[in-house]
């Protein structure tokens, strides 16, 4: 059952929005309720099942031997010494999957990521070889003694040098992956290592430029940091029957990890099973392939269940969120209004693409941001280095570029004299105005997300910035993503013998929720109470499709999958109870769980079950299939009427002081914005704000992979520090914007990401705020502050 | 980690027996809260094959006024020192040390006297000490010994103890009881992280002449074990108390430091905190000492 396209035509574009009505709510009892998460009691005592504590009879631990230079081609692997110690089962190398796997690269995007190492090395940390023993212990003791022998060749790290001529070539060649839709378009090239470059062209920005009043040009840049989940990455894989795969992962993709895995081996995919459990969290980390090729060929090998969990130092060297340099340039008009904006960005994706060229291309398409302008010209480098491959990381790159856009945008009103705030308002785009890419905007409120901001941070109430050493400032900023498009989502819903009920859908739930949210949504629709209803796990055995758990799009696609999979179910119930009571469908109405006729006969779910099977038993199966509409973007211009299923507006406002003889900023208040259409459980919309939040506030202020060429020098939590419960802000809030989105389920939209938008040009505009120092790069760590400090005051810090 | 003899002693007695027995014929350690020791041994390569617990050596344990001073048991954990009426009364620098050392889990666990002894330079239970002057009771074979903690550390986790010795008591003066004394810590985030720069400022006030009496101060974290600022020192001694004394102070204090650049921060940026922290350490110590007067 997919929904038909229906979007909002763009006939008016008028400058003013047009007045909104909120459309009335119906009267709801599950949906809107802040139920607390039915797994909560679960987590607590223990019972909750996570993959990584899973152990399989008879079972190999592997441990990766990780190459130990950035460049270099592979000159020889002796693993005598490390077979020799007591205990090591086999020490796999490249070679070895290539007689299973006569091809083995994989990527969601391009076929470039080996499953071991063959021929050559790409990163520091790659994978070179895996020992497997049954004791741990021994095989990370014999993980050591694997010899490797290098010939290094010359590395690049830096995203915009590595675009350069001369500089040295990481991948000979490129095949595209093509099995998503969205990244079909992308070509096969070699003799570089942009991976692909993305654009989008509205208007015409040189013209804009030239007739603009004022143009401001600026360079932002972001550094490398990892999601640090604490659940680290894990995957075992045993054979099933005499021809088939169990894989059990801690993936936000199962879907996908069937599928790349048959496609690897060259088997159908019925004869791969995926499953998962809760995630200790993934935010992008445990997307498409981790480990799980590995293990499925380290098990296929030595026909024994094979198990690889990643330590946390391993995290570092498996996929990071992408540093980025975002050169961007704007035209302005004399009163205030943004004519023309052109933002050239480098990605720096590391050795393996992952899902770096999605980022690139949906993240950058938005490089302009919210706002209403003729002239835009956006281009996005999808680059190789030697640095570990960099993925997705909640929000699929939209912070490195609202980082540059919104910093600059306050660079540009204090320039002219505008209120930040009013400088926003002057220029973002309204409802039923056409984006960059001539997808028009709608169901966004973003209107509604500035009036919000400056009701908490009382806005127009005059701000004490402080004396002494210490300052204060307050700062804004508003950002916006599109969600990924054209995904599919599937869903079952089991009525059972006894009228009991089972949501089967393979969204992975990795602490945001979704399980919550799903039961919620068919409990809804069917009647009963949330608490009541279970939902399968994914398994791909048991649950059907779906592309992933990502890009905020679980609520939205696999919500409305949920939905329309219970109405279905809904629909059966009603024809059994018309079938039982010899009466007409129209003559019945769906209420509270239960059937009515308008004669007052009254049948329950139970009832209606032994009604149809003549005892207490049966099923009912719903199903429900989601496919929003989506037309691909024209490859020169990027422009495509229909290119999001709907957009996801955010703002975030801090208020912080600032140590200005120690650079160090303590936020002690921040707000985050979401418009989320409608919460489904409203407590957990404001948890996934906040905790985006707190998440960005880390990357904001002191979260940065450290590197010594191509080593990460702080891989692991005692020296890369994330947000402890004492850095949370003082006052932190989140703030719910609730319209219904027209085709949302009960009118939700996504809300996975949006807390983390906005908060880093946030914080940055408040310390510019309180001392007029303004900081390009991130992370604002106290060092770079009192250095940008000590700059403008004309007596800079010594470097060493 | 590899296997190991274990063994859990009552006392001080009992703990240096052991040591003596088996210290000459194998790799001895000695474990007390163990939130070192255990990372220690999961990832370095010399694993000992004896393992002497003093967590329960009941003579190790109380924080007690004798003639000598104020004396804190070698396994006092970091939580204890910050519940003591005693040291909170007389150095709320050290209860506030103590409660800037990890979390709760490692402040419960954890011991004043393993602190020292790992003697990692951004150690925090080291400046405030040192600032104090204290002295390091050791327990071998042959009985106990002295040495001032200044002493104690020799280098980046090395100090003065032998392989069949023990640290029994942190010993603070009777002459500095009481001294106002305040500690700072900078990391890069709030909790859970290691000093970039620590330190700690102790001074009599002569009220008459409102001059610094006997200044101390110390710092963590900037050398390769923690030092005294003995040029700031020397500068305060006998000077007037105001403001600009205490910058001075700190940049002074610059010159008794010598930091080193690592991915935490630079030697540059290190030695703008040791002026700023000793400066506000000696603000902090002045409070106190006006609070108490
Ligand atoms: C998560 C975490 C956070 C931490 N944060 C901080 C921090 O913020 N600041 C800080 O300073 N430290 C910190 N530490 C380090 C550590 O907790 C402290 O140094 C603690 O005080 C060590 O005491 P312990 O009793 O656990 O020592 P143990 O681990 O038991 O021993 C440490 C060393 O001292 C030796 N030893 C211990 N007691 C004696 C003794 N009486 N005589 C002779 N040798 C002895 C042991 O053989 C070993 O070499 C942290 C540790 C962890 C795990």
């Amino acid at each position: 059952m997919t929904i038909p396209a229906r979007f909002t035509e763009p006939a008016d574009t008028t400058v003013e929005a047009p007045p909104k009505a909120k459309r009335k709510a119906a009267v709801r009892r599950e949906v809107g309720r802040s139920i607390p998460r039915l797994e909560s009691h679960a987590k607590v005592d223990g019972s909750a099942e996570y993959i990584y504590h899973l152990r399989l009879p008879g079972m190999l631990q592997g441990k990766i031997c990780r190459s130990t230079v950035p460049h270099g081609r592979i000159v020889r692997i002796d693993a005598s010494a490390a077979l020799a110690i007591e205990g090591v089962h086999a020490v796999i190398t490249g070679e070895d999957i290539r007689t299973l796997i006569p091809d083995p690269y994989y990527g969601p995007a391009f076929h470039d990521q080996p499953i071991l190492a063959i021929g050559k090395v790409r990163y520091v940390g790659e994978p070179v070889a895996v020992v497997l023993a049954a004791d741990l212990h021994v095989a990370e003791e014999a993980a050591d003694q694997v010899v490797v022998e290098y010939e290094p060749l010359e590395p690049v790290f830096d995203e915009v040098a590595a675009t350069k001529p001369g500089a040295p070539i990481i991948h000979d060649s490129l095949r595209p992956a093509g099995m998503f839709p969205d990244l079909q378009y992308l070509k096969g090239r070699s003799g570089t290592n942009v991976a692909l470059d993305a654009r989008v062209l509205h208007g015409d920005v040189e013209k804009g430029f030239a007739e603009a009043d004022q143009v401001f040009e600026n360079v932002f840049r972001s550094r490398k940091v990892v999601h640090a989940t604490f659940e680290p990455t894990v995957s075992l894989a045993e054979l099933n029957g005499s021809n088939g795969l169990t894989i059990h992962t801690s993936s936000q993709s199962p879907s996908y990890v069937r599928a790349e895995v048959s496609r690897l081996l060259g088997w159908p995919e019925n004869r791969v099973r995926v499953r998962t459990a809760f995630l200790g969290g993934s935010f992008g980390a445990k997307l498409y392939i981790k480990l799980e090729a590995l293990v499925a060929a380290c098990a296929l090998l030595v026909r024994k269940p094979v198990r690889i969990g990643l330590t946390m130092e391993e995290e570092f060297y498996t996929i990071t969120k992408h540093g980025a340099t975002v050169r961007i340039k704007t035209g302005m008009a004399k009163d205030g209004r943004i004519v023309a904006r052109e933002v050239e960005t480098w990605w720096n994706g590391g050795a393996y693409a992952d899902i770096g060229p999605r980022v690139s291309q949906k993240s950058g398409f938005t490089a302009a941001g919210p706002y209403d302008i003729e002239n835009v010209s956006l281009i996005n480098y999808a680059v190789y280095t030697n640095d570990p491959p960099a993925g997705a990381l909640r929000g699929f790159g939209i912070s490195q570029i609202v980082w540059a856009y919104e910093c600059q945008n306050d660079i540009i009103a204090r320039s002219l004299g505008i209120d930040p705030l009013e400088f926003r308002r002057r220029n973002i785009l309204h409802d039923g105005r056409p984006h960059a890419t001539g997808t028009i905007m709608t169901n966004a409120e973003i209107d509604e997300v500035l009036d919000r901001l400056s009701d908490r941070m009382h806005w127009d109430v005059l701000f004490d910035h402080g004396s002494g050493p210490v300052r204060r400032g307050r700062g804004l900023a508003i950002g916006f993503k599109a969600c990924i498009a054209p995904t599919t989502s599937v869903a079952v819903v089991n009525v059972y013998g006894d009228g009991s009920c089972c949501v089967s859908c393979s969204t992975v739930d990795m602490g945001q929720g979704s399980d919550t949210a799903m039961a919620q949504i068919a409990a809804e629709t069917l009647g009963i109470s949330t608490e009541t209803v279970r939902v399968i796990h994914p398994d791909t055995d048991v649950t059907p499709y779906d592309m992933a758990t990502l890009g905020s799009r679980s609520t939205y696609h696999m919500g409305n999958a949920v939905r329309l999979a219970a109405e279905d179910a809904r629909a059966q119930l009603l024809r059994i109870a018309a079938a039982t009571l010899q009466t007409d469908i129209e003559e019945l109405e769906y209420r509270d769980g239960a059937v009515i006729s308008r004669s007052g006969a009254r049948m329950t779910m139970r009832g209606l079950m032994l009604a149809r099977f003549g005892m207490q038993a049966g099923t009912v199966i719903g199903m429900g299939t989601f496919t929003p509409p989506y037309t691909k973007p024209d490859p020169r211009t990027g422009q495509s009427p229909q290119i999001t299923p709907y957009w996801m507006l955010a703002g975030a406002a801090a208020e912080i002081e600032v140590d200005t003889e120690t650079g160090r900023i303590r936020v002690t208040k921040l707000v985050n914005v979401g418009d989320v259409g409608c919460a489904i459980n409203p407590a957990i919309a404001k948890r996934q704000l906040n905790g985006a939040g707190t998440m960005q506030l880390g990357f904001t202020l002191f979260e940065e992979m450290r590197f010594n060429e191509g080593q990460v020098i702080n891989a692991s939590l005692a020296d890369y520090k994330i947000p402890g419960m004492l850095d949370v802000p003082e006052d932190l809030s989140a703030e719910l914007v609730e319209f219904p989105h027209e085709h949302g389920p009960f009118g939700a939209k996504g809300v996975g990401e949006t807390g983390m938008f906005s908060v880093s040009p946030a914080i940055a505009n408040a310390l510019c705020d309180a001392i007029g120092v303004r900081i390009m790069e991130l992370p604002l760590t106290p060092e770079r502050v009192l250095r940008a400090i000590r700059e403008s005051e004309n007596r800079p810090l010594e470097s060493e | 980690m590899r296997t190991f003899e274990f063994f859990a002693v009552k006392d001080s007695h009992d703990a240096v027996a052991v040591l003596a027995k088996h210290s000459v014929s194998s790799k001895v350690r000695v474990i007390a809260g163990g939130t070192d020791l255990l990372a220690e041994l999961k990832f370095s390569p010399q694993s000992p094959n004896v393992v002497v617990d003093i967590s329960r050596a009941e003579d190790l344990k109380s924080i007690t006024l004798t003639d000598d001073g104020l004396s804190i048991g070698a396994v006092v954990t970091h939580s204890q020192i910050m519940q003591s009426p005693i040291i909170r009364e007389m150095f709320p620098a050290l209860a506030n040390a103590a409660h800037v050392i990890g979390a709760v889990q490692t402040r419960n666990l954890g011991t004043l006297g393993g602190n020292l002894v790992t003697a990692v330079p951004s150690m925090d239970g080291g400046p405030t000490l040192m600032a104090l002057e204290a002295i390091i009771s050791i327990a071998g074979p042959d009985g106990r010994r002295q040495v001032p903690l200044n002493e104690f550390f020799v280098g980046p986790r090395k100090t003065v103890l032998k392989a069949d010795e023990l640290l029994a008591e942190i010993i603070i003066p009777r002459r500095n009881l009481g001294k106002p004394t305040h500690f700072l810590k900078f990391g890069l985030r709030k909790g859970q992280a290691l000093a970039l720069v620590n330190a700690a400022a102790s001074f009599w006030v002569d009220w008459e002449k409102h001059t610094f009496v006997a200044p101390r101060i110390a710092l963590g974290a900037v050398a390769p074990k923690v030092i005294r600022a003995l040029q700031a020192e020397a500068y305060l001694e006998g000077r007037e108390i105001t403001p600009e004394a205490m910058a001075e102070a700190g940049r002074i204090a610059i010159g008794d430091a010598k930091p080193i650049s690592d991915f935490r921060a630079s030697a540059g940026y290190r030695r703008n905190l040791v002026g700023v922290l000793t400066k506000r350490a000696l603000e902090g110590a002045y409070a106190l000492a006006q609070a108490k007067r």
